[in-house]
């Protein structure tokens, strides 16, 4: 008992803790100066720089939503249809990688894994000059394609080596049964394969939303914009008039992800990890 | 035996077929030939054009000041006459015997078309930018301007007597009357097209949204040219009949628009000397470049006059023009049935020899028996084609050419060799934001080097599987932060008014050490560096956790019995253990810092001066700003070869490590 004791509050873990607590405090520090400031007027700030918020100055949000809401429809909108076809195509295509034999399988694959060597530097200047003849410029149709033609790279290496490793009898029972390869993949390779379906739909979601250089080289109207460039364009605009509703905003465009991040923490490490693993 | 003879048949209509469509396809190609030379020369740079029908004398308006008259059929010249400025605007009105020519020195010279003589000259002590005039000649309509926001339109009498005097606060480049010449249609700057009264009083109005660089009659309708490369017909009541665009890529910085006399036949001029004719269903019948900026349109009769900043007039016949749809009918058939009858061809060609056609119909089986997994992939490929290899393809070849946001036509695309890396060199950018980049690559080895690799062994050794799961949850939260937010809060951080830094310094005394942190040529660089403090990268945190976790404990423990401490412990088993983790966080982040300028983007714009350019800003503006796509593709290369080469040393030298 009183070794148990002593080992769980050993000056060790002790330190080990208090290092990690004073880290975590600096980590947190802009998150925390951002909420601050996001609550107090002009003259607050002003004031008393580190005092904080009283009296609550909600109507910040009132301001910065009231500018950023369409932005926000918008990304989510752009960004829950690009993701949903990442994600069929991402298993459908990791599907007729892993269980499905035809000639020249092994060549496709390696065209498909040499994009995953491509930087987006390179594609950039021909991808702009190319929406513009595709006549999808300026349109959410220039962010979603160009999203999930890349995205789905990395989608399709992860469900092909997920689905290569469900046993295969369950597939060979299904071909007895006069299944066909459609069917399969919907019946049986998609619903085994959710775990990791749902990776890649979490780390697609955080990809599209935090993406700022392609919307913003590829849709000119502040309305048709995404958060991410609304929320510089607001920050220009409203930068030293009304800071508490500068920052109110940017509060206001990680909200979605960190809601995300809430109920998909688990997936979002793993898919961290597994998205590492492409390196 | 038959069936042989059959695909020889095939072969041999298809091959007619082949010749027949491509000499229909090269001889309705040449739109070029419609455009016809007139041998009226000024010897000058062009400007503006006029033709008196009943005469027959022609009229040229120079950039060099000059305005001359011409026999139209025997191109002699009849007289000249010098003024101060380009003549911008024409206006004949053949029963007065005058010519109206609105001059850029601010007057307007009303000549007897006969002798050449000036008859009245009207002053309006601005810029005049167009003119009309009533048919009996009697009131001419002028816009002019002083600057941006000074702009007049002004009614006179052709005695130059002012009638009416309106000031709008934006520039009118284009100006006319209505058909019954008792109302003004314009369109300004701001992208208004209005119809006002003679009062000013407006009575209707149309937004078209981008500026509005030049209006023209069109036979009963009017035409309006936008600066975003789109045109609109409008009737008088400023109802939009159709819109188009002629190019939807280039923004139209000076250009012209004019339209044959029944109306039928849209006619755009751009600076860049491209010259559309539009048809009345919105197809371009006629799309070429000439060697000069258009600048003079004018439709009489059944021809169109072109002129531009050059010794030319060139002519369009509207007859021609009908003849030109068919042609391009033609043409877009002959295509078709030509790449039709060209795989046939080879289709039949390859079926006559035995060999071939044994092979085709095994491969045609086997694509018809596995075609499931074929038709599968089918998206995901026509996607990676538009988006992926394509522009793979474009990235590789044009960074080889002089390729820009003008020249961008496969016809004008020139090879260049290796004169875009030389620019790299030359031109000084590059090279200092290869210096920067140097310097951000240290330290971001260094940062993803100790920090993550601390964080992620502090919770490797916390006791309580608890304490693991919620300091790892907290260690990874920060990251819910978009990347472009945590670029503006920490924008808002170093602040030099009201930024965080500046308030601790100032709150601990050190007031001294307050800097403009991010405008100071000195600290920018390690500004943007130290951004992201305490550098816990998540990605790299979770990474080295996953290494760590995966550590055989009985390799610990032997350690342990050996008597090792807890550093000997971590530098001496750890560490070795995680060092492929280690090195794939190497190889990332070498990756990650050449491409990744958006930071630096938001912070600095590689300002002040160039203390904080990286290549990739360059690349980036050398796509916005400057438009040299060739150049910015070449940079786009060089960064890849960098990356490619980073990444084949790092894996090498992991593959050493293991040996």
């Amino acid at each position: 008992m009183k070794t148990k004791f002593k080992r769980k509050f050993s000056a060790f873990q002790l330190v080990i803790a208090g290092i990690a607590i004073l880290l975590m405090f600096f980590a947190f520090v802009p998150i925390i100066f951002m909420i601050i400031l996001s609550l107090k007027s002009n003259v607050q700030i002003y004031g008393d720089f580190f005092s904080l918020p009283h009296p609550i100055h909600w109507e910040n949000y009132n301001t910065a939503i009231g500018m950023l809401i369409p932005n926000m429809i918008n990304t989510m909108l752009v960004v829950a249809i690009a993701t949903v076809i990442t994600a069929v195509l991402s298993a459908t295509a990791g599907y007729v990688f892993a269980r499905l034999k035809f000639p020249g399988k092994n060549v496709i694959f390696l065209a498909v894994l040499c994009l995953m060597m491509v930087p987006g530097v390179l594609t950039l200047t021909p991808q702009y000059t190319l929406i513009q003849s595709y006549h999808i410029y300026n349109t959410w149709w220039a962010l979603i394609l160009p999203w999930v033609s890349g995205g789905q790279v990395f989608g399709i290496l992860l469900c092909r080596t997920f689905m290569e490793g469900l046993p295969a009898e369950l597939f060979e029972s299904a071909k007895i049964d006069g299944c066909r390869e459609v069917r399969a993949l919907v019946k049986i390779a998609v619903p085994l394969s959710k775990p990791i379906i749902a990776t890649v739909v979490v780390m697609k979601m955080m990809d599209y939303y935090n993406d700022f250089i392609w919307p913003l080289l590829a849709i000119e109207n502040n309305s048709k914009q995404v958060i991410t460039v609304a929320i510089r364009v607001f920050q220009s605009a409203t930068g030293s008039i009304d800071i508490g509703a500068m920052v109110a905003g940017f509060v206001f465009a990680t909200i979605p992800l960190f809601i995300l991040f809430v109920f998909t923490s688990r997936l979002y490490m793993e898919g961290l990890t597994a998205g590492a693993i492409k390196g | 035996m038959k069936r042989l003879s059959a695909w020889n048949w095939v072969c041999i209509i298809s091959l007619i077929a082949v010749l027949i469509s491509g000499f229909l396809y090269w001889q309705t190609g040449k739109s070029v030939d419609i455009i016809q030379d007139s041998e009226i020369k000024t010897g000058l740079q062009n400007n503006s054009l006029g033709l008196d029908a009943e005469r027959d004398i022609f009229f040229v308006g120079t950039y060099n000041n000059k305005l001359m008259a011409f026999q139209n059929k025997t191109h002699e010249k009849l007289w000249e006459l010098e003024a101060k400025g380009p003549f911008c605007k024409l206006v004949v009105r053949s029963e007065q015997g005058l010519l109206y020519a609105g001059n850029s020195d601010n007057n307007v010279y009303i000549i007897q078309i006969d002798s050449g003589e000036v008859v009245n000259q009207i002053n309006v002590k601005r810029r005049i930018y167009d003119i009309d005039v009533t048919r009996d000649g009697e009131e001419i309509l002028i816009s002019a301007g002083a600057a941006a926001n000074k702009h007049n339109l002004f009614l006179y009498t052709k005695d130059g007597e002012g009638i009416v005097n309106l000031p709008y606060k934006s520039i009118i480049r284009g100006v006319s009357y209505t058909k019954d010449e008792q109302e003004i249609i314009f369109g300004n700057d701001r992208g208004e097209f209005t119809r006002i009264d003679k009062a000013g009083n407006v009575v209707g109005m149309t937004e078209l949204q981008y500026r509005i660089v030049g209006v023209a009659k069109m036979g009963e309708d009017f035409a309006a040219l936008c600066n975003d490369g789109s045109y609109c017909v409008l009737d008088e009541q400023l109802k939009l009949l159709r819109r188009g665009n002629v190019q939807s890529n280039l923004k139209v910085k000076v250009a012209s628009i004019g339209a044959d006399e029944s109306g039928e036949y849209l006619v755009i001029g751009t600076e860049e000397g491209y010259l559309y004719v539009i048809d009345p269903d919105g197809n371009k019948a006629v799309s070429v470049r000439l060697s000069n900026a258009v600048a003079g349109i004018l439709g009489v009769d059944d021809l169109i006059y072109i002129t531009g900043r050059g010794d030319f007039i060139k002519t369009i016949s509207v007859s021609d023009l009908g003849q030109m749809n068919l042609y391009h009918i033609i043409h877009s058939i002959t295509r078709i049935t030509g790449a039709v009858s060209f795989a046939l061809l080879l289709i039949s060609l390859m079926m006559s020899i035995p060999v071939v056609k044994g092979k085709l119909f095994k491969m045609g089986k086997a694509l018809y028996k596995y075609r499931i997994a074929y038709l599968l992939l089918i998206p995901t490929f026509i996607l990676l084609i538009l988006f992926n290899y394509t522009p793979v393809f474009l990235a590789f070849t044009r960074a080889f050419t002089n390729w820009s946001k003008d020249i961008n036509t496969l016809a004008e695309i020139k090879f260049v060799g290796l004169d875009n890396f030389k620019t790299m060199f030359s031109e000084g950018y590059f090279l200092i934001g290869i210096k920067n980049l140097v310097i951000l690559m240290v330290t971001g080895f260094i940062k993803v080097l100790t920090v993550p690799i601390l964080v992620a062994w502090l919770v490797y050794s916390m006791r309580s599987d608890r304490q693991k799961y919620i300091f790892r949850f907290l260690f990874v939260l920060p990251m819910v932060v978009p990347g472009i937010v945590s670029s503006l809060v920490w924008k808002q951080i170093y602040d030099p008014n009201i930024g965080l830094v500046n308030e601790v310094l100032g709150k601990i005394g050190l007031s001294s050490l307050q800097m403009t942190w991010l405008g100071d040529e000195k600290t920018a660089l390690w500004a943007i560096i130290f951004m992201g403090f305490p550098f816990i990268n998540t990605l790299a945190f979770l990474v080295y956790y996953g290494g760590l976790i995966d550590v055989d404990s009985s390799l610990i423990e032997a350690a342990r019995v050996d008597g090792a401490t807890r550093r000997g412990i971590f530098f001496r088993v750890l560490l070795p253990m995680i060092a492929p983790q280690i090195k794939m966080m190497i190889v990332l982040t070498f990756i990650g810092v050449v491409q990744d300028y958006a930071n630096i983007y938001i912070l600095t714009g590689g300002g002040p001066g160039t203390s904080t350019y990286v290549p990739g800003l360059e690349l980036y503006y050398n796509v916005t700003k400057f438009g040299r796509y060739g150049y910015a593709c070449a940079l786009g290369l060089v960064m890849f070869v960098f990356i490619l080469i980073g990444t084949i040393i790092n894996m090498r030298i992991k593959s050493n490590n293991n040996e």
